[in-house]
């Protein structure tokens, strides 16, 4: 029950050691790429010439490989948020993808993967991000439905606005709780329109942002609902 | 036995008849058949009543992609189609790819999935050259070509 054949029998015919991966269509090889880490991925690239650029056809980027090397350079207590985050991740959006690389690498990503669905960037990679956007503009993406930001407590917004202009398709943002206690000081939405969903938003950022400033919804008067939150933090 | 037309028509499972490239029929449960996306727009084209023609299997691949779609469609509980598929999956790396190809063509999502993670499982964890030799991938790149690869990518092959 339990015999595997690592190898097919014919091994004195010539079809021994033929190449029957690769001769699978592409949108299948990519498609087995997509279940490896992106370090793993990407290293696939030396296989040969027909495996060189498959991984680029990858829709997801995952460093969840990364982790140790990052856990590492942070100390205890950060290892520990970066797990239960790692854990909620995986929970809400069924695969954590992680971001931390160094700034060229970060731009021949950006550049290779223009199929990206979820993008997890962490606050090395933040910086990262912001180098590409210093150096280049960068590309749309299509597909990038889910965002999540893990930027902990060295948190680098500048390229932000660039990131979210570049991907008109979001469905899912996701903040780390952490900005909206200690540093977050202005909030503008545009286009605000009052469907049930966006006031839920402000009335969540009214609530949790600690040290929040102002809030500018231009073309929108909100004063009534900014009063009733400010109320309902006690303050 | 005479009678047995009259006792299907009150259950109608109305079973579809595939061909393998080798011109192999094989019967199916409608229900169990329309887990394969192409098989469910060549019967919605009218081939249904007919021989479904599959020109690009061969019988004993089609004879295991049958074997799938008819245990996916029995019913069975989570916990023993996970070992069942462990068994399915676990096969020779020919049959692997046939089925891969198979499923691909037959555009049979779940069954895609698991074969795809069932390579990406055999390519987990190992060295370039360890692929390569797994697989008989022949290394086609100059030494040059792949220095700089290597060079370009190398925090992948750290």
């Amino acid at each position: 029950m339990d015999i595997s054949l690592p190898f097919p029998k014919k091994s004195a015919n010539i079809g021994d050691n033929v190449d029957g991966i690769s001769k699978l269509p592409v949108e299948v090889i990519s498609h087995t790429i997509s279940f490896l880490t992106t370090k793993h991925a990407v290293s696939t690239s030396i296989l040969s010439k027909r495996w060189e650029y498959i991984w680029t056809l990858t829709p997801n980027l995952d460093f969840s490989d990364q982790f140790s090397y990052n856990i590492a350079r942070h100390n205890s207590n950060n290892a520990t948020v970066f797990r239960s985050f790692k854990d909620y991740v995986d929970q809400t959006l069924g695969i954590a993808h992680v971001v931390s690389v160094d700034d060229a690498s970060m731009h021949r990503l950006f550049s290779s993967c223009p199929v990206l669905d979820l993008l997890v960037l962490s606050g090395d990679a933040m910086s990262s991000v912001n180098s590409v956007v210093c150096d280049s503009i960068l590309p749309t993406f299509h597909d990038l439905t889910k965002l999540v930001l893990y930027v902990g407590e060295f948190i680098n917004w500048e390229s932000l606005p660039d990131l979210l202009e570049s991907s008109p398709n979001p469905e899912i943002l996701v903040f780390p709780a952490k900005c909206l206690l200690s540093s977050l000081k202005t909030i503008e939405i545009n286009n605000f329109v009052e469907m049930s969903g966006e006031k839920y938003i402000v009335e969540y950022l009214l609530e949790s942002a600690e040290v929040l400033e102002e809030m500018i919804i231009p073309g929108y008067k909100f004063f009534w609902k900014a009063k009733n939150a400010e109320e309902a933090r006690g303050s | 036995m005479a009678s047995s037309e009259s006792t299907t028509t009150s259950t109608t499972t109305k079973v579809l008849r595939l061909k393998s490239s080798d011109n192999e029929i094989f019967g199916v449960e409608e229900k169990a058949a329309l887990q394969s996306e192409t098989i469910k727009s060549l019967a919605e084209d009218g081939y249904s009543e007919d021989v479904i023609p599959l020109f690009n299997v061969e019988k004993k691949t089609l004879a295991k992609i049958v074997e799938w779609l008819n245990k996916h469609a029995s019913g069975s509980s989570k916990e023993e189609l996970k070992r069942w598929d462990a068994d399915f999956v676990d096969v020779d790396k020919d049959v692997l790819y046939d089925l891969l190809l198979a499923s691909n063509y037959l555009n049979i999502e779940v069954l895609l999935h698991q074969l795809a993670q069932k390579v990406a499982d055999m390519i987990k964890g190992k060295k370039p050259e360890e692929i390569r030799q797994l697989f008989g991938i022949k290394n086609d790149f100059t030494p040059e070509e792949e220095a700089e690869i290597r060079r370009e990518n190398a925090w992948a092959f750290e």
